[in-house]
């Protein structure tokens, strides 16, 4: 019973602080309509902060706590709302989700940088400890202090969201903002309070949890997150039941430290589940609310497009990987080969993201953990290089995928983020730390007790031993996933997944499946993913559960994101990041630390784009060597013989190197002006274009249109021409490419001018038309 | 009236509801030449329109021809291409949306102008904003207009019926003593009996020397409340003068050529007619 007692006050002491930061999530949340996942890492920042203040610099802690809590946290807050948070108004959700794991990401990498990581650290409690005496249990003021706090925070919330104008106007702007404006509350002041709020109590939160473990910005970040568990319970809404879902997380939390140590069977096992039990109240709260109490928020406007890929471009681009692949192979040097081919597991990895997040708009945060099943499996099935253990790794991650798409069905939006995450952290920090067990009479060991070490494939005769062979086959390998990619988006259900991501409602009233599209995406990508992770476990030969973790899976989402998720080259460009040498010979020690901030900012950018580099910026600059078969031929050419000429050591690497550098700028310029000379007259204003563009809210492809040549222009203005019978000035010019793309890049970025209102509104019977004339306009109309 | 838009309006003479306003001057809401785009598409190819103070103006015209654009150019939430927005004589193009409702020109939009999440008592405290007025005397007031929401102080907004939401937009728009109200479509799905109701305060607030330019699809309970009234068809004023005389060049404007039936059939039109109560203020 003391027992019990002790744990149960410690348990409320936790949940206090879980209700905390809870509520400031709520409070962001409901007021802005941006999940903050970054949250937590706020909080994780001003435990830094404060540490830094009270212990760095021996401040005391009744002066650095406000310093940090009342005035450093909102000033950031601020910061975030000015920079970042402001400009993602009207974003799609997974937009808006996606930046702020941004956040998180370069939070953490900002952090580590700062403080060095391997330096121990330790937050003290406040009161340095000491306590008073309840009966034969002894209770720190430092929890006395936390649930006086926490009450407190309940009770202002309350006051503020109802009883001041300020928090109305807040709950205000969340039904209607611009019905919110019409009534003259500025959209800015609730932003902006709603932010400095949110961010106080984050930081609030962080320093009182920071003592219960030494200072690390990666656990203690997840720690926080925990508090999701809580916010979820309170659906995000409810500010009375986000405490009672603290109560529940906290108390299950402390009791788990109490007693699992008890529990005598399967002890080896239980161990490792301690720090997940949070995300297991998270889990199990997703499953158990109802799902229209999950419906996320509508998307406000759809600013993304999805183009179909062609064959023609696909096999293209798979054709290019594969040469480049053998170029690269057959020119570096031994080690940066063998440090570079592991970018083609994470490649394959990036690309099973496409289906998922792109076509079908559904944010999972547990890719890189499905990429771990299937590292584990190659590592036990693939034992002499079987490359059915390939197929194998496939076929498992794509039922662990179906198994975890089961719940998952009926969410999307956060919820789903939330729970593909909780299922990352579960496996990141508890089943791939398992050791091994046994399941009916069949001996598991899923990272062999740390190392898994795996055996590069062979099929027959042929190898993959050496590092240029699998290099090859690695590109070989990407190639058919991405090919997989171009014909899920040109199948049926690619048609289908695009539907069900613009439209749930729609496609379900056509009597489409949406569960069982949904299904199909999501065991699809999964095993996409596997076959990922398998490629990335033979290909480095030994790998531990780190290269899958939770955060490694956020960087290289980010990575795929920024590129353009519904590209399949963002599976390249993730990889050819993560996977090479590229970066860490550049940065040298600090390589995951740059590249995660790297990625974290430039996904910070995509609030204003949030189609990513490859659909707005690379697509458009390249298509007209596409158009140009002699630049194509020629480019390839050059390129090629400079192989042939560095293969025959007449050149050296760097020539090679800087050969395809000026081909990759000059193919494109040369056959932009091409492409110009033969179509003639149309040239597109590009900052008329641009700040039109930015104007309408369906072209987030501003740059794309500026880049665009000058033939998508024309061929495009071709039919618009003939149908209103304004040929006049546009010369319809080259063949009919057979126009693919989006409405954005086919007639609408030529410019209307009032001349071609007026013969519009002549052939639409429309012009002229006032009192004197309305009789004839019925006539003209009829 | 406490609210007050800027120093034209207050400096001339606020006609009250049976005055000639044909010599007081500058029309408290003018637009010149107004232009507006979506994007590449321009909506409104140049309105001119004018409402002298304390009268009412009807903007009719079918599905997209750009009066809600108008009355969002209008409130400041849309930026005008070209042309200007003059409020009291004074050029109010571009101003914050902000500004110009917390100076007294009110914008209910299309749909239910309320916060559903709000409860009623919520809702009518975001009014608070303008005026300066307490939390107890904009509720007096609003109960006092509109009894019914006196007992739903404590529901949330998105529970009433349309009606009672319709309703509750109004009275949050008049607590506030408003110099301009802009209505935009009233009327979307309610019944017609409520729709009457609604019109009927419209008239009621109307006689407070109330400036309000309502946008309608459906004339006949329009037409009734209105001074004047123009037609608006594909972002240009097709028509514009006394609802008598609209009502009769109707049916050609703006059900795009269709025959008259049902609000806009004869003996609907004549009754709505008010002729000569004031002149129009109409400009073009």
């Amino acid at each position: 019973m003391h027992e019990f007692l002790v744990f149960t006050i410690s348990g409320l002491t936790t949940a206090g602080i879980y209700a905390i930061s809870a509520s400031g999530l709520t409070l962001t949340y409901v007021t802005t309509g941006v999940f903050n996942i970054a949250h937590g890492a706020t909080g994780m920042l001003a435990a830094f902060t404060y540490w830094q203040l009270a212990v760095g610099w021996g401040l005391p802690a009744p002066l650095a706590l406000p310093l940090c809590v009342l005035v450093a946290a909102p000033l950031f807050g601020l910061l975030l709302e000015r920079l970042v948070m402001r400009r993602l108004a009207g974003a799609p959700e997974s937009t808006r989700l996606v930046v702020t794991v941004a956040v998180l990401v370069v939070l953490v990498s900002l952090v580590q940088w700062l403080w060095d990581p391997s330096t121990f650290r330790r937050s003290q409690e406040l009161f340095a400890g000491k306590g008073f005496h309840l009966g034969t249990i002894s209770v720190p003021y430092n929890d006395v202090l936390v649930l006086g706090v926490a009450a407190a925070v309940a009770v202002l919330l309350w006051l503020l969201l109802h009883h001041s104008r300020a928090g109305i106007a807040m709950r205000a702007r969340v039904d209607d903002p611009s019905l919110a404006t019409l009534n003259g509350a500025r959209p800015s002041t609730s932003a902006r309070l709603a932010w400095m709020t949110g961010t106080a109590l984050a930081a609030l939160a962080g320093i009182l949890i920071a003592p219960k473990l030494t200072m690390s910005a990666i656990p203690l970040t997840l720690l926080i997150v925990n508090a999701y568990a809580a916010a979820v319970i309170g659906r995000l809404r409810s500010l009375p039941m986000t405490f009672v879902g603290a109560l529940v997380v906290g108390l299950a939390a402390d009791y788990a430290v109490g007693y699992l140590p008890k529990v005598h069977y399967g002890q080896q096992y239980l161990r490792g589940a301690l720090p997940v039990v949070p995300v297991l109240v998270l889990l199990v709260a997703l499953l158990v609310l109802r799902a229209s109490r999950l419906r996320g928020r509508p998307a406000l406007a759809v600013r993304e497009i999805t183009p179909t890929p062609t064959w023609g471009g696909g096999l293209g681009f798979c054709a290019a990987v594969v040469f480049g692949a053998v170029i690269a192979a057959t020119t570096m040097s031994k080690a940066d080969l063998f440090a570079s081919t592991s970018m083609w597991g994470l490649a394959i990895v990036g690309v099973s993201m496409v289906p998922l997040v792109g076509y079908a708009g559904r944010i999972s945060l547990c890719q890189l953990s499905f990429a771990g099943i299937g590292a584990a499996v190659v590592a036990h099935a693939g034992n002499g290089g079987n490359p059915a253990a390939l197929l194998l790794a496939a076929a498992v991650a794509a039922v662990v995928g179906a198994v975890v798409s089961l719940p998952a069905l009926r969410l999307s939006g956060i919820y789903l983020a939330l729970l593909t995450g909780a299922f990352a952290v579960t496996l990141d920090n508890w089943i791939f730390q398992l050791p091994s067990f046994t399941v009916a009479g069949h001996r598991f060991d899923l990272f062999q007790g740390g190392t898994l070490s795996a055996d590069r494939f062979r099929v027959g005769g042929f190898h993959t031993d050496s590092a240029k062979t699998f290099f090859i086959t690695g590109a070989v390998l990407f190639a058919l996933a991405a090919l997989a990619v171009v014909a899920v988006r040109r199948s049926e259900l690619g048609q289908r997944l695009i539907a069900v991501k613009e439209s749930p409602a729609a496609s379900a009233t056509l009597g489409m499946n949406v569960r069982l599209t949904t299904l199909a995406v999501f065991t699809l990508s999964a095993g996409l993913a596997g076959l990922g992770g398998g490629v990335y476990a033979s290909a480095v030969r030994s790998t531990t559960a780190d290269s899958f973790s939770f955060f490694t899976g956020l960087t290289l989402l980010l990575l795929v994101v920024v590129a353009g998720v519904s590209s399949i080259g963002s599976g390249l460009a993730a990889g050819l990041l993560l996977g090479t040498a590229a970066i860490s010979s550049a940065a040298g020690d600090s390589a995951t630390r740059v590249t995660a901030t790297l990625a974290g900012l430039a996904a910070l950018a995509l609030a204003a784009n949030p189609n990513g580099l490859i659909p707005s910026v690379l697509r458009p600059a390249y298509e007209p060597v596409r158009r140009v078969p002699a630049v194509l031929v020629g480019s390839v050419g050059i390129v090629t013989g400079l192989w042939v000429l560095r293969l025959a050591h007449v050149v050296d690497g760097d020539v090679l190197m800087l050969g395809i550098l000026v081909v990759a700028v000059a193919a494109p310029l040369l056959a932009r002006s091409l492409v110009d000379r033969a179509s003639g007259t149309v040239a597109v204003p590009a900052d008329t274009v641009a700040s039109e563009a930015a104007a309408t809210a369906a072209t987030a492809t501003a740059a794309a249109t500026t880049t665009t040549t000058a033939t998508a222009t024309a061929a495009a203005a071709a039919p618009v021409a003939a149908a209103t019978g304004v040929g006049g000035g546009v010369v319809a010019s080259g063949p009919d490419e057979g126009l693919s793309g989006p409405l954005e890049w086919l007639g609408f970025d030529a410019p209307v001018s009032q001349t071609d209102l007026d013969v519009l509104d002549a052939r639409l019977a429309l012009a002229g038309v006032d009192e004197s004339r309305l009789g004839e306009v019925r006539v003209g109309a009829a | 009236m406490t609210a007050v838009l800027p120093a034209g309006a207050t400096a001339g003479p606020r006609p009250g509801a049976g005055a000639a306003p044909g010599g007081a001057g500058a029309p408290l809401v003018e637009t010149r030449g107004l232009r507006a785009r979506y994007g590449r598409v321009e909506v409104l190819h140049g309105v001119d329109l004018a409402v002298g103070a304390g009268q009412v103006l009807a903007v009719l015209g079918p599905n997209g021809a750009g009066k809600s654009t108008l009355l969002r150019v209008i409130a400041g939430l849309h930026v005008a291409s070209a042309g200007d927005v003059v409020l009291g004589g004074r050029r109010a193009t571009g101003a914050d949306p902000v500004d110009l409702a917390r100076r007294g020109l009110c914008l209910i939009p299309e749909g239910r102008g309320v916060f559903p999440s709000l409860t009623v008592r919520e809702n009518l405290r975001m009014m608070t904003y303008r005026g300066g007025r307490s939390r107890a005397d904009v509720e007096e007031r609003a109960v006092a207009r509109f009894p019914k929401l006196g007992q739903r102080l404590h529901q949330p907004a998105g529970t009433m019926s349309g009606g009672e939401q319709q309703m509750l937009a109004l009275a949050r728009a008049i607590v506030a003593d408003p110099a301009v109200l802009l209505l935009d479509e009233l009327s979307m799905g309610l019944a017609p009996l409520v729709v009457a109701e609604l019109y009927a305060s419209v008239r009621a607030i109307a006689a407070e020397n109330v400036t309000i330019i309502v946008v309608e699809q459906f004339a006949a309970a329009v037409l009734e409340v209105a001074d004047t009234a123009a037609v608006l068809v594909e972002g240009r004023i097709a028509a514009a003068g006394r609802p008598a005389d609209i009502a009769g060049s109707l049916s050609g404007a703006y059900l795009g050529g269709r025959p008259a039936r049902d609000e806009n059939s004869p003996d609907d039109a004549s009754g709505a007619a008010r002729p000569g109560r004031r002149r129009p203020g109409m400009t073009r």
